[in-house]
């Protein structure tokens, strides 16, 4: 292995190339239209360009990402996550090519992929599974006999894919007929199959996942928990490790499940295995991640693992124990200190987190002990419409929960995207409200404490900008509204800086 | 006193700004803030409030300013500025003039010259600070009533601008 694809972008793409420096790999990104100027291109060795903004026509396109391979000569391919990170498909061509997929083999991304196939194995395995029903293609007379065994409310879930599509919470029989065929409908659209499978709605549940690692040797791993329980459209927000809620025992039996599951799927590679955990502490089995997680970070920080730089090794063919393996502390890794990951998304919190994609005017990112920044921002960058809306991700680690907060809001704080509307507030917001400071985190977290959120006070802001604009005085503002490329931003007609140039007020020395 | 409203996501905030010892006063939405600004470099600025300081970042695009401090971050278009006794008559817009009393450190420009909309033309300093004054509109410069070193009045007319061609030397 000397020269890796990565067939991915954004602040992943990044993060993965920086992994890749490190164990002297050659990089190759690649990148649709909207992401030429992007940041992660200019830091691989070589780019090759996919094609149009649809990401059919690019980042999902396997032929055109396997001509890229083999044009730049790349013999290795990660997916990152998100496109075709759980694309069995994917992995097998890029195996046929005779090329190294950074992941766990197709076969194993097949099985745990459907999550009817993933529930039986689990529960085959003697793990248990939120009640409910997940007969493989499951006619809707046979889900709505099963809801009625099983009471309401009820969960609704794609059998061929996550990301919140195909999801629907059902409160009462008589919903459920159209929610199956409207969760139908949108699942064929993401998966390209409509299967459903059905499960008890868990109240007040903590969403709870233990990160995996297997060697080709059968060497497996549990690297603790990350809880993920800050969630908005099933989607998660916030995610910390260790979890609040998750002592010793309850640890002990999670990871003894997901290596369970891990073992019974021949999982090889990096993984993920998700639990909800109910508020009496009773564990259920959710589905498998065959893939690099958004929040790896968090592990990383508690663990000092690197799990991308782990994932590229074990693709290579290194062993996980051992005098030259990837942990050299073994099988026991507990935690040090607390870690928590914010996601930086280009979304209104205050209008339903519609997405706010715009140009990238001045960029400032946090840094200082125990901050991390995965970001795939470059000022004078256009965030584009065409994709998921997440920007880049901030980490802290510190020595106590309570002190990876303080850690949090602070660099929140610190954090400046102009041009482009951000989560940034709003962020900082949740992670200094009182209950998440008490670990009162569930999947219902931002449902019940941020629901009607609109924005914190902004009166020194507005003060500021009031002085700016008297300032400026006299009906100057503006061009005439014609639009400045984002390189030439700030020399806009109309920029507070650019008149106060010549002003001093109260010098810093006064 | 001047009043300034800002455009933030559709509603206008509307804001009283005065001068305030070597700092401002600025009232909104029935709160008071003062503060003082000292710019640090193009984009950054240093606001103090009390005994806390904040450091601002802000950027501007198609009239549209984007402004960072402390967390918060806003985007707005500024409202003419007006002074509260004296709404601007039509056609004010070819007068430039001080927006407080001072003396003049700078003239960028000289009668005739043809100005862009926003063009610096002007720098008036008071209470240690410096103004920069800009034309309200496009035009040529048609009169200029001051030279560098002279003291003006507040709300005194510095320079007048008009159509491009009309009344150049």
């Amino acid at each position: 292995m000397r020269k890796v694809l990565i067939a991915n972008r954004g602040e992943i793409a990044v993060r993965i190339i920086r992994a890749c420096r490190e164990l002297d790999l050659a990089t190759v990104a690649v990148f649709a239209e909207p992401d030429r100027e992007a940041l992660y291109p200019r830091l691989a060795d070589e780019r090759a360009a996919l094609g149009a903004a649809d990401p059919r026509e690019s980042y999902l396109h396997v032929g055109r990402l396997l001509d890229a391979a083999r044009k730049t000569g790349a013999d290795a391919v990660h997916p990152g996550y998100g496109f075709l990170a759980e694309s069995a498909e994917f992995a097998a061509a890029v195996l046929d090519r005779g090329l190294t997929w950074v992941g766990p083999p197709p076969e194993v991304i097949a099985r745990l992929g459907d999550k009817t196939e993933a529930r039986r194995l689990a529960e085959a395995a003697g793990v248990p599974v939120v009640p409910g029903h997940g007969e493989p293609r499951a006619s809707d007379a046979a889900l709505v006999r099963a809801a009625r065994r099983i009471g309401f409310p009820v969960m609704i879930k794609a059998a061929g894919g996550g990301g919140g599509r195909g999801m629907r919470r059902v409160d009462a029989a008589e919903e459920l007929p159209a929610a199956l065929v409207s969760a139908r409908r949108e699942a064929q659209a993401a998966f390209g199959q409509d299967a459903l499978l059905l499960e008890r709605h868990l109240d007040e549940a903590r969403h709870i996942e233990v990160q995996v690692l297997a060697d080709a040797a059968g060497a497996l791993v549990a690297l603790g928990e990350r809880e993920c329980s800050i969630q908005r459209r099933h989607q998660k927000l916030i995610e910390e490790a260790p979890s609040p809620f998750v002592g010793a025992d309850l640890r002990a039996r999670l990871e003894r499940a997901a290596t369970t599951v891990a073992a019974a799927a021949g999982y090889v590679n990096a993984g993920t295995v998700e639990f909800l955990v109910d508020a009496n502490g009773q564990h259920y089995f959710l589905e498998v991640n065959t893939r690099l997680q958004v929040e790896h970070p968090v592990t990383e920080l508690v663990t000092g693992v690197d799990l991308v730089k782990a994932q590229l090794r074990l693709a290579a063919g290194s062993r996980l124990l051992g005098a030259d393996g990837i942990l050299p502390e073994g099988r026991s890794y507990a935690a040090r200190g607390h870690a928590i990951e914010c996601r930086v998304a280009a979304e209104d919190p205050a209008h339903a987190y519609r997405p706010s994609p715009g140009p990238i005017l001045t960029l400032g990112e946090p840094r200082g002990p125990g901050v991390r920044v995965d970001s795939g921002l470059r000022a004078g960058w256009r965030v584009p419409v065409e994709y998921d809306p997440m920007l880049a991700k901030v980490i802290v680690h510190a020595e106590t929960r309570d002190g990876a907060i303080a850690r949090m809001a602070d660099a929140l704080g610190r954090y400046v995207i102009l041009g482009c509307q951000t989560n940034l507030e709003f962020l900082r917001a949740v992670v200094r409200h009182e209950a998440f400071g008490r670990g009162e985190t569930s999947t219902r977290f931002l449902e019940r404490h941020f629901a009607a959120w609109a924005g914190g006070p902004a009166g020194l802001a507005v003060a500021t900008g009031a002085v700016f604009a008297v300032l400026g005085a006299e009906g100057t503002a503006g061009t005439g509204g014609a639009p400045a490329p984002p390189g030439e931003a700030r020399a806009g007609a109309w920029d507070p800086w650019a008149q106060l140039g010549p002003w001093r007020m109260g010098a810093v020395d006064a | 006193m001047r009043e300034v409203t800002l455009r933030i996501d559709g509603a206008a905030v509307p804001c009283a700004v005065a001068p305030d010892g070597d700092g401002w006063m600025v009232e909104v939405g029935g709160q008071t803030v003062r503060l003082r600004v000292t710019v640090l470099e193009p984009g950054v600025a240093l606001v103090e409030t009390g005994d806390r300081s904040h450091l601002v970042h802000s950027a501007t695009a198609s009239g549209r300013t984007y402004l960072h401090v402390d967390g918060v971050t806003i985007s707005y278009e500024a409202g003419a500025t007006t002074r509260a006794a004296d709404a601007a008559p039509s056609g004010e817009d070819r007068y430039l003039r001080a927006p407080m009393p001072g003396t003049v450190t700078q003239v960028a420009v000289g009668v005739g010259d043809v100005v862009r909309s926003g063009q610096a033309l002007v720098v008036v300093e008071a209470m240690k600070m410096e103004h920069v004054l800009r034309a309200g509109r496009a035009g040529s410069v048609r009169v200029l009533h001051v030279r560098p070193g002279d003291r003006v009045d507040g709300g005194a007319v510095v320079a007048e601008i008009g159509p491009v061609g009309a009344g150049t030397p």
